[in-house]
């Protein structure tokens, strides 16, 4: 394959022109870290106490125990079992080493690297989070969703290291891990007037709905404007009445323009119509329904293997084992949305093992996709690495 | 590390590889605008990441991670924007490239879906093992079995039509 490499070498030109000025590089990285480092004092301890409505929090320093922060939750939050150790997680930092532990018998199943890395809430036991990840994780009965994190105390003696985790319970406040990620890491980025944002002013997520940048507010908001959970909205900066952006989302997709109005659409209105219809579901198509150029799907629908009992949960069918399963697992919603029911197992029957992904959406009857065991992979978590792929890549999922 | 510190280190790593970062991020995106927002946003990242990542001697990896993952994140996320900056780039910035000035190859490279393009361009290009490049993509080994050898199939299948026509 040396040629090979030689091939594609030449095939790829150097670079016209020439590079940016890298101090520019170094002013966005400087902006970069400043902004994940702005010690925010009281308005940052408040919205860490926010934050831990449903998660408990943990921190091991020194390779011992401490107690754990104010774990005081709002009133009327959804609870969850405060963690006094930081072992009450399933994986975390070793603190003099910053080596990740995952503790026996549970596995990885997602993985998001650095959600929180660089940034110093003022509650965090280090300066700075030098190195953090967002794991699920799963013992095979337990789930368990975790921020784990890890900084030095002295940023040139890495052995006074201190880590810790937030630990959230899947299910109770999110039903889906990335959901939950995505909103516990803008929470905790979050300080009013900063520009964690980046460029957007506005968000919108099935479970936070409609979320507005700090300083900018909704000028004009207008729902299922191209169907079900479709949304378009105005929203302008409270100090500056003529700094408007504009956005259409749906579940899958967001449209927007950040300095509006945009060329050639002097209104709200007229960017809407032409814009709108571009929505999955607006009738214009959208940009999740073209091929994905891979034409090799293993899945085949089976009505004989499993079916939903009236509680959500799969249900063998005659001479049919259940081996595993596992409810509303982590996919893209172009399989299933937050609110449908769905759910993954692992099945045998005739001596033939099988994957089985189903959903049952509300608008059409339940469907079982199955897949032969030898192409999904070993396991439920390496199955759905398989259709999260799938499905996030479009052109029909594993059907 | 002082901050001066961290940025002699952080420069002198970027003036030495950031060209051929470039190349990479064109390779994966097939259009110079696109390959060097994706490399100014990976730098960024790094920066930010710096003592860590320098710390355990993994820029390189780390940078490649940014690139290829951002590529393929960026392909998937169905976002279309019309989007005005508020800062004029310095300097002259590369030219646009159009599709009758790419070579053959970054055309080809570009009729794949983008998994198996960034496994095809790790593997047989940046030279990563099997088990390399499922880390770097975060997918199973048969995954990238599977993008590979489809990629390259197609790969070469493209390059001989073009070469014949």
């Amino acid at each position: 394959m040396h040629d090979l490499a030689e091939q594609i070498d030449a095939g790829i030109p150097a670079p016209p022109g020439r590079s940016a000025d890298l101090d520019g590089v170094l002013r966005d990285g400087r902006r970069a870290l400043r902004r994940r480092r702005l010690a925010v004092g009281g308005g940052a301890a408040l919205a860490v106490v926010a934050v831990v409505g449903g998660s408990a929090w943990a921190f091991g320093p020194g390779g011992s125990t401490a107690t754990a922060p104010d774990d005081t939750r709002l009133a009327g939050e959804p609870s969850a079992e405060p963690a006094t150790d930081i072992t009450d997680a399933a994986a975390h930092y070793e603190a003099r080493t910053g080596e990740l532990v995952v503790a026996e018998g549970w596995e990885i199943v997602e993985r998001v690297e650095d959600p929180i890395t660089g940034i110093a809430p003022t509650d965090f036991p280090m300066p700075v989070v030098d190195d953090s990840l967002g794991l699920a994780l799963t013992d095979g009965s337990a789930e368990q969703w975790l921020i784990v994190y890890w900084g030095a105390r002295q940023a040139d003696d890495p052995s006074s290291g201190v880590s810790g985790a937030v630990i959230e319970p899947p299910g109770v406040r999110f039903d889906r891990f990335g959901h939950w990620l995505d909103l516990e890491v803008a929470r905790l980025l979050s300080v009013p007037g900063g520009d964690i944002w980046g460029p957007d002013a506005a968000m919108y997520t099935p479970d936070a709905g409609l979320v507005t940048k700090p300083g900018w507010e909704v000028a004009e908001r207008i729902d299922d404007v191209a169907g079900k959970d479709t949304l378009a909205v105005d929203v302008v900066r409270a100090d500056d009445p003529d700094r408007h952006q504009w956005f259409l989302f749906s579940l899958r997709m967001t449209i927007s323009t950040l300095h509006a109005p945009a060329p050639g659409y002097p209104t709200f209105q007229s960017w809407i119509e032409v814009n709108a219809p571009l929505l999955p579901g607006g009738g214009g198509g959208g940009a999740d329904t073209g091929p994905s150029g891979d034409g090799d799907w293993p899945g085949v629908e089976r009505d004989d293997l499993v079916a939903f009992s009236p509680g959500g949960a799969l249900e063998p069918l005659p001479g049919v084992s259940l081996l595993e399963q596992r409810s509303s697992p982590d996919l893209p919603e172009s399989f299933a949305g937050p609110d449908d029911v769905s759910a993954v197992a692992l099945v045998e029957k005739d001596g033939e093992r099988w994957f089985v992904l189903a959903r049952d959406l509300a608008d059409s009857p339940a469907q079982y996709i199955a897949v032969p065991a030898a192409e999904g992979g070993g396991t439920i978590a390496e199955f759905l690495e398989l259709a999260r792929e799938r499905y996030a890549e479009g052109g029909g999922g594993l059907l | 590390m002082s901050q001066a510190d961290r940025e002699a280190s952080y420069v002198e790593f970027v003036a030495s590889r950031r060209d051929r970062f470039r190349r990479v991020a064109y390779a994966l995106t097939g259009d110079w605008h696109r390959a060097d927002d994706l490399v100014q946003t990976a730098l960024v990242k790094l920066y930010v990441a710096w003592p860590r990542v320098h710390r355990n001697g993994a820029e390189e990896a780390y940078l490649r991670t940014i690139l290829v993952r951002a590529s393929i994140d960026e392909s998937r996320r169905p976002w279309r924007r019309e989007r005005a900056t508020d800062t004029v780039p310095e300097g002259p910035g590369p030219q646009p490239t159009s599709v009758e000035d790419r070579s053959a190859l970054v055309d080809a490279l570009q009729s794949l879906p983008p998994q198996q393009r960034a496994a095809v361009l790790l593997r047989h290009w940046l030279d990563l093992s099997v088990a390399e490049t499922a880390k770097e993509l975060g997918v199973n080994e048969g995954t990238v079995k599977s993008h590979t050898s489809r990629g390259l199939a197609a790969l070469r299948e493209v390059l001989v039509i073009a070469d014949a026509g």
